[in-house]
């Protein structure tokens, strides 16, 4: 989750009356988990969950925190924002690339400070990483406006324009851009293979940015700078609008006059941003108030939704009907409304209360029979150990449970950077004589069983199954004796007998192993291990394994159905 | 301890002849007045242990349990031992700063400020102490600055002639020492670093001569004896004729092998008691699914960064497996609509067909809800979930997740918040603290925090919401249905005090069999 730098000072600024501490442990109930607390420093740092992009900011945090103390109420309010002539002409070529843009102007009599610059510079990356996707769905852009001349003119640009980028100064082709510096080969991905490429420019042809990769060196923001132009593109139209309005809200608090542009789209036609249109979402105060599980009147649930920053008005007898910011695009219906009603009232507040309902619960089938297997096997001496389903090709290939990986039979997962040809274990062998292995410094004799899934892939379906191995290990173990235990587990669980018909299998002694058969269906096998397996697990004694399908054995033994009697 | 038990049992009134009686010997006691009556004098513990063949802790109990009987008497001694300190006796020849001394001078240097800056780095203390040495030993004489060397210096000096002994050997006693050495060895310990002395406290033990016929008549009812009751004397009624011998019924014994259920699946099995005795019931479901429940079922949009390589693992595709979402048919139209209406995105069905190690038990879940369409209903599952991340201490590739849902047309937040209480009040958390966070399939959405007594801290648990109508709605169902779910080896960890969550899986078998079945 991101993480935001919020200062002591700044919250004991604006709530004077109210204790730090206090402000500090409620910070939580706003759905913000406290990270750290630099003292030195006297910064909180907070997370906040990725569908609240507006608290990215110091400002926005402080703004949610104003609603839950009542120092302000309802929606918050954007003290200044004019028309300006200013407009941005997108050519029709930009459809398939990242066809949209919105932008806004805003002006302020004293320069920007370095620390608004960090905490713009950072708010802009947590925007970009969440809401923007890594800059893949929406990407801003954050310039000096007075460095600029208008109309600007979104264009597709070929790669051999040369423009000087930020902190650069040096022209270098877009090409080059992408292939030799950092940002380039960081973000280039997300335009790679296309010959153009989206370029922002102003009327004199100066580039102002390539979006999503870098702005120009030309517009550059520094602690000069009165005015800005604050750009976002996009692939998706929404986020680029939420984006602008949660700057357009930043910009407010940083007490910024703001102005609308015009962008002329040959796919939306004429539109003024920012759009701070609130959002609109209706809900029945009684479904409010069941889902929440309260009893609030119409009154109580407005002035929840209004300790969220939202607006809210009756209409009719029992609908409300809610105004928020227009950066919530986190707001989808009115399920959505019941948690801003429910932090409103603080999560703290409220009392639990055990549903009345009466059900009957149970364990599931295979955990029943499972457990007695497990009794049965404690009985018999054995100890229950646990591995991963995820396993290496070389375990299955060391353990010999199959000497030919090539077949299809097997479900391999894609390779990643952390994780190299990794199956799903198509059998319990591999990790149990492994185990063996980390354990020879152990007493013998060693009695082990465990009961995992096994996977398989059969006509293109994957196949899940339950299986049981069991292995003992000591110096005179041999095929009678782990039969014998086979045998008294089928007979003390199931009370049935198996056959064992010869089997040969590269990972068994040739002559000492089996299949287990159970009503003339093979389930599995038993035998001792092959000594080429024992050294190369380097083990120093003899083992003896069975494995059983216990899926098949349940459907076998018609163990599926319920009940005892 | 031991004294008690002979006291407690000399108060028995069936005992009263008791130390009188044959069978008040113990095989260890017999072996060591054995060896005793023969020696007749002190005997060391050592010698005893090697003369009897009982280990030193056989001997250690035995002597304890004669000398309360008197039939030994223990005599105390201290002992000094010394040996040439270990980094000394490292080198192939240790001199002494007196050699050296002559040495130097063999080599033909005579003026001591010479000596004194060339061969001993300035420390005039050791060359003035090296020539107090030679002088004594006569090695040397001394001409106002100038020192030269006397005949027999070649000679070694009693100091050297001790040191050799040790630099060649085990430690000296000084009890065994000449008095020439003992001179020596008050010298040598007064410099320092050159021995390591130690006091060794030696315990003697002789029979006690007043008791003797007493004890040889016990030592010769041997015929009477028997150390064992078997079939055979209980059959021909011998036991009627016959004394037992006196075990040492207070020495532990090696442990009988126990099988075990894993600790980690006892647990779990304990967490479903809780939760079957709460109402639920118990599902199951595939470790494999299609990407359709795994992430669009649950409202997660298509470009989401948990959806990634890094985070989720793929099954590979090359061999043909991928989800044809036949079944999932009806589904698609909806899911369809509630993806491209609520993130403006085009919602692409390839994208729904890969196969996943499930990241959550939720789709299991889901698929339970889908079929069975309940309107009032308690399940649960505890079951394994796969995550793409980095092993560490505390994180897991593979680890278990329990999850449950209540649905009912009631169903509330704060029955939400209500079962969740109950859940931790059994599993013995009390305090409790609900917080809102955000999960994409839910809302509202909380996680629970819980204070751990041992640990002093608040920890993170479970997480839990109401399944938004956008997952549950093309589903069809229309009742809210709580959802509540986490990690289950964070449990577990808490549970068996581990500190590295890895220890779980490690298999380890000394670990394994040294959890408790019953843990305090």
């Amino acid at each position: 989750m991101p993480v935001v730098n919020v200062k002591k000072s700044s919250i004991e600024k604006s709530f004077s009356h109210l204790s730090l501490k206090k402000i500090i442990e409620d910070l939580p109930y706003l759905g913000l988990d406290i990270e750290g607390i630099d003292e030195k420093l006297g910064i909180i740092r907070l997370e906040f969950n990725p569908n609240r992009p507006d608290f990215s900011s110091e400002n926005g945090i402080i703004r949610g925190l104003k609603g839950i103390f009542e120092l302000e109420l309802g929606m918050p309010v954007i003290k200044k924002l004019s028309r300006s002539s200013f407009t941005i002409h997108v050519d029709k070529e930009l459809f398939d690339n990242r066809p949209f843009i919105y932008s806004l102007a805003a002006k302020r009599s004293h320069p920007l400070t370095t620390e608004e610059i960090t905490q713009l510079v950072s708010m802009q990356e947590d925007l970009h990483n969440g809401l923007g996707r890594k800059r893949k769905r929406s990407s801003i852009g954050i310039h000096n406006l007075d460095s600029l001349t208008f109309p600007l003119n979104y264009v597709l640009s070929g790669l051999d324009r040369k423009f000087t980028a930020l902190d650069s100064n040096k022209e270098l082709t877009i090409d080059t851009i992408l292939k030799n510096t950092e940002m380039g080969r960081k973000y280039s991905y997300l335009i790679e293979g296309n010959k153009k490429v989206p370029l922002l420019v102003d009327s004199q042809n100066v580039v102002v940015s390539l979006p999503p990769i870098i702005n120009g060196a030309h517009t550059k923001v520094n602690t000069d700078t009165h005015n800005l132009f604050v750009e976002v593109t996009a692939t998706n139209s929404k986020y680029a609008k939420e984006m602008l309005s949660i700057l357009s809200y930043e910009l407010n608090d940083l007490e910024f006059d703001l102005f609308s542009i015009t962008t002329h789209s040959p796919f939306e036609g004429e539109v003024v941003s920012p759009d701070l249109t609130p959002v609109i979402i209706e809900a029945d105060a009684q479904f409010i108030n069941k889902l929440v599980g309260v009893e609030l009147s119409i009154q109580e649930i407005i002035k929840c939704l209004e300790k969220s920053r939202c607006n809210g008005s009756l209409k009719g007898s029992d609908t409300i009907i809610c105004s928020a910011p227009s950066y919530r695009g986190d707001l989808f219906g009115p399920q959505d409304l019941c948690e801003e009603v429910l932090i409103g009232l603080g999560v703290g507040n409220f009392s639990p209360q055990y549903p009345s309902t009466k059900l009957v619960g149970k364990k599931n089938n295979f955990s029943k029979v499972f457990d007695k297997i497990r009794d049965v096997m404690m009985g018999l001496g054995f100890v229950e150990i646990l591995n991963t389903s995820i396993i290496s090709e070389h375990l299955i290939k060391s353990s010999l449970v199959d000497t030919d990986l090539s077949k299809d039979n097997y479900i391999w997962l894609q390779d990643t950077e952390n994780t190299k040809v990794e199956a799903l274990r198509p059998s319990l062998i591999p990790s149990m004589i492994n185990t063996l292995s980390v354990n020879i410094h152990e007493k013998y004799p060693q009695f082990l069983f465990e009961i995992g899934k096994t996977f398989k892939q059969e006509r293109n379906q994957i196949v899940e199954g339950w299986s049981l191995c069991t292995s003992i290990a000591h110096d005179t173990t041999d095929f009678s004796e782990i039969k014998s235990n086979l045998e008294s587990l089928m007979k003390y669980c199931f009370d049935i007998s198996i056959q064992t018909p010869i089997a040969s299998k590269p990972f068994l002694l040739n002559g000492h192993s089996a299949f287990v058969s159970v009503n003339d269906t093979l389930t599995g096998y038993v035998g001792e291990f092959h000594p080429q397996v024992l050294e190369d697990f380097n083990m120093r004694t003899l083992v003896s394994v069975f494995e059983v399908d216990l899926t098949k054995l349940m459907e076998i033994l018609n163990l599926n159905k319920n009940g005892y009697i | 301890m031991n004294q008690d038990r002979f006291k407690n049992s000399s108060e028995n009134p069936d005992d009263h002849d008791f130390d009188k009686s044959a069978s008040s010997l113990h095989p260890i006691e017999r072996s060591i007045l054995s060896v005793l009556k023969v020696r007749r004098d002190w005997i060391t513990e050592e010698d005893l242990s090697r003369e009897s063949d009982l280990t030193p802790d056989q001997i250690r109990r035995g002597i304890e349990w004669l000398k309360y009987k008197e039939y030994i008497q223990i005599k105390e001694s201290t002992e000094v031992s010394f040996s040439l300190k270990f980094n000394l006796k490292q080198l192939e020849e240790y001199v002494l700063p007196e050699r050296k001394l002559v040495n130097v001078i063999k080599g033909g240097k005579h003026s001591i400020p010479e000596i004194i800056k060339d061969d001993f780095e300035n420390n005039s203390r050791e060359v003035f102490g090296a020539i107090r040495y030679s002088k004594r030993n006569h090695w040397i004489m001394i001409n106002g600055d100038n020192i030269s060397l006397l005949e027999g210096a070649e000679k070694l000096s009693m100091d050297e002639e001790l040191l050799r002994k040790l630099h060649a050997g085990k430690p000296l006693l000084l009890s065994g020492l000449s008095d020439q050495d003992k001179i020596s060895f008050e010298g040598l310990r007064k410099r320092p670093d050159i021995l390591t002395i130690q006091k060794i406290t030696e315990k003697k033990i002789k029979i006690v001569d007043n008791n003797s016929d007493k004890i040889h008549e016990l030592l010769n009812i041997n015929g009477k004896i028997v150390r064992k009751m078997n079939k055979q004397i209980l059959l021909t009624h011998e036991w009627k004729d016959l004394n037992f011998e006196q075990l040492d019924v207070e020495a532990p014994l090696p442990l009988v092998n126990c099988g075990r259920k894993n600790p980690l699946i006892d647990f779990i099995d304990e967490v479903k008691e809780i939760l079957v005795g709460m109402g639920f019931g118990e599902i199951e479901g595939n470790y494999t699914q299609s990407s359709f429940w795994n992430f669009d079922a649950l409202f997660i949009p298509q470009d989401h960064s948990a959806r990634e390589m890094q985070d989720t693992f793929y099954l590979k595709k090359g061999s043909g497996i991928a989800s044809r979402l036949e079944r999932e048919k009806p589904l698609i139209q909806p899911i369809t609509h509630v993806h491209t209406s609520s993130w403006n995105t085009h919602w692409n069905i390839e994208d729904a067909k890969p196969y996943v190690l499930r990241t959550h038990t939720t789709p299991v879940t889901l698929q339970y809800l889908w079929e069975n369409l309940p309107e009032s209903d308690k399940v649960f599952l505890i079951g394994r979930v796969f995550r793409n991340e980095k092993v560490t201490y505390k994180h897991l590739v593979e680890f278990h997740q329990v999850e449950g849902i209540f649905t009912n047309k009631d169903a509330s937040i704060r029955q939400l918040v209500g079962i969740q209480t109950e859940f931790y009040s059994r599993l013995g958390i009390k305090k409790i603290k609900f917080w809102p966070t955000y999960f994409p399939y839910t809302e509202p959405s909380l996680q629970s925090m819980v204070y751990n007594e041992k640990l002093e801290k608040w920890i993170e648990l479970f997480g839990m919401g109401v399944f938004r109508s956008e997952v549950v709605k093309p589903l069809g169902i229309q009742n809210p249905v709580l959802a509540w779910g986490g990690g289950f080896e964070r449990l577990a960890m808490l549970r068996f005090d581990l500190e590295d969550i890895r220890e779980l899986y490690s298999n380890n078998l000394k670990w394994l069999k040294s959890v408790p079945r019953c843990p305090l």
